[in-house]
């Protein structure tokens, strides 16, 4: 993991949430709970988090404030959820979304 | 400065450059000219529908089959992509007494050579699993298809320009008036004057006030309708979706049921349609209102009415994001139909408007018809329930 | 990139520099007319991140001041909002 804990300006940082885990493309990734998940996947060390439609070039982290499309993923089977702005709940799966994505995936119902 | 043309097409939406193309495919000397931009108006803010199953058995239903039959061919013919696609649609019913009109209404379109049916709960849950099971039927028809308004818009334009067609935004007609020849002398907002045999009105929402420049009353107003525009998303279900409720309200008044926001609903015409987009958008429609002139402004009422709508056919849409919330205005006439020919005791002036919602499915068949009119070859269809009419608005 | 003219300027709806220039060549002169001719903008950031950028290749392309282009038609929501955040749960029908 790779966290600033120690910031030049604002000092030290500890996370404010107890540790979770949550499933990303079938892997077990530790997060904060309450942190946005793109800062978990961040600090798990993933980079690429969706796929374009057209191009299918790889997408980050790009905006991180929940204006721009790139870090979009499918959380919990719904596709498109801006993951800059979306904090982790425990045990939520989480997929790299390829173009416009899918409902559902996995055996996660969906309603 | 003097231009000189056969026809002057006044309106460059996608009425106005389909006129424009099928009179340039003629041999004509075509000129469009539009005071706005391209896509600003009414063909840039609508869904972009190819629907059969909403129409009444009759000219406006016969005319829309053609239209389909020349939309499938007409890549080829512009030689670019339209965004053509059929999905086809379903018009959700909900109780019995909506099955009851709308068993009668699909009979009496089947008729008529639509290929359109009833279909029963499980396959209305097979074509779309994320419907509310609240709904106990619905109609399918797999012939509804969809275009993408702009590609078409962009088709007609090139394929026209190619035949010698010429289209100017920002150039509004000022007056216009006939000279000693009998040739139109139309003055637009650039200085210039166009000489022209023929002028064709193809305004759209805003045909009456251009006809006021020739002296004659179009009927012919807006009608607001807005839309909520989705993010791009998976679809949803195999084909698009209308409700019955709407089509009921209109077909039989007296059946429409009394709602506890009932003034709401009035006021803004709700009805339910949700449509894919080529792109992958979903458009959420709509309202239809009678009071908003030409006031291109959304309001958070309709916003709320339309995302509460959605959300209570096809729960799974709470998870979706609006991005954009839209209002155009569709062209009403008094008596639902389009007005389409010359127009009695002016000669050389012609009005092709007053499409309402139904301008996008239209377009190739109103061109069509117009430039058959011009060079006097016999339409196949009746004609004259769209020949401009004196109607009281 | 391969080259400039591959370069995307939408991210969204991944337009590229040649696409915008190629909307210019054809006559499109303000923000509103290349979005919808080319898409560029109406994505999921309505515009936020490629108008700016569109702008100035209108001013390059055209001679055109910057301060003179007129920005992008808004329209609410100003940001992608849930529907349900429009209509929460069990609250289908409005009591007002």
């Amino acid at each position: 993991m790779s966290r600033i804990a120690e910031h030049p300006i604002l000092g030290p940082l500890k996370p404010s949430g107890r540790e979770v885990s949550i499933l990303v493309d079938g892997e077990e990734v530790i997060a904060y709970e309450g942190e946005m998940i793109a800062a978990a996947l961040m600090a798990s060390g993933r980079r690429v988090f969706r796929y374009t439609e057209k191009r299918r070039e790889p997408r980050g982290l790009y905006c991180a404030i929940g204006r721009c499309t790139d870090c979009v993923m499918i959380v919990n089977g719904i596709p498109n959820v801006r993951t800059c702005v979306t904090p982790v709940e425990p045990g939520m799966i989480i997929e790299t979304q390829r173009g416009i994505g899918r409902w559902g995936g996995g055996d996660h119902g969906i309603h | 400065m003097k231009r000189y043309c056969d026809s002057l097409v006044i309106g460059g939406g996608i009425i106005g450059l389909s006129c424009g193309y099928y009179l340039s495919r003629e041999g004509f000397k075509v000129q469009v000219i539009d005071s706005m931009e391209f896509g600003s108006g009414s063909s840039g803010a609508c869904d972009d529908m190819i629907l059969l199953q909403s129409k009444k058995p009759g000219v406006v239903l016969e005319l829309a089959m053609e239209s389909l039959e020349m939309y499938r061919f007409l890549h080829m013919e512009l030689g670019c992509d339209l965004g053509f696609k059929q999905m086809g649609g379903m018009i959700l019913i909900e109780n019995q007494e909506e099955l009851a009109v709308m068993e009668e209404f699909v009979s009496s379109q089947r008729s008529c050579g639509l290929n359109v049916d009833i279909v029963d709960r499980e396959e209305l849950r097979r074509r779309q699993p994320h419907v509310s099971d609240r709904f106990i039927s619905s109609t399918y028809s797999p012939d509804d298809s969809q275009v993408d308004p702009f590609l078409v818009m962009k088709g007609f334009i090139n394929a026209g320009q190619r035949l010698g067609m010429e289209v100017r935004y920002r150039e509004a007609a000022v007056t216009a008036e006939k000279n000693g020849a009998g040739r139109w002398q139309v003055l637009t907002s650039t200085g210039c004057i166009v000489e022209a045999e023929n002028v064709v009105i193809s305004a759209g929402a805003w045909s009456n006030i251009v006809g006021g420049l020739f002296d004659i009353s179009i009927p012919i107003f807006p009608r607001r309708g807005q839309l909520l525009i989705t993010e791009k998303i998976p679809p949803i279900g195999e084909t698009n979706l209308w409700s019955a409720s709407y089509m009921v309200t209109k077909l039989r008044p007296d059946l429409a049921k009394v709602r506890e926001n009932q003034s709401e609903y009035n006021e803004l015409g709700l009805g339910f349609s949700f449509t894919r987009t080529a792109h992958g958008n979903y458009l959420i429609g709509s309202t239809r209102e009678e009071q908003a002139g030409f006031k291109k402004l959304v309001d958070y009422r309709a916003l709320e009415a339309l995302s509460r709508q959605v959300a209570h056919i096809i729960p799974l849409m709470r998870h979706v994001h609006i991005i954009r919330h839209i209002a155009g205005f569709r062209p009403a006439t008094p008596d639902g139909k389009m007005i389409l020919g010359p127009w009695p005791g002016k000669e050389g002036l012609y009005v092709a408007s007053g499409h309402e919602g139904d301008g996008i499915a239209m377009a190739p068949i109103t061109g069509k018809l117009l430039s058959d009119i011009f060079t006097g070859r016999k339409s196949i269809t009746n004609m004259k329930e769209l020949i401009p009419r004196c109607m009281v608005v | 990139m391969e080259n400039e003219q591959n370069r995307l300027i939408c991210r969204c709806e991944e337009i590229t520099l040649e696409e915008i220039i190629q909307a210019i060549d054809n006559g499109c002169t303000s923000l509103n007319e290349i979005k919808r001719y080319t898409r560029a903008g109406m994505g999921l950031c309505q515009s936020r991140v490629c108008s700016r950028l569109i702008a100035r290749i209108i001013a390059e392309k055209t001679g055109k001041p910057l301060d003179e282009i007129v920005p992008v038609t808004a329209r609410p929501p100003s940001r992608p909002v849930r529907i349900d955040i429009f209509s929460p749960r069990g609250c289908n029908v409005k009591n007002s």
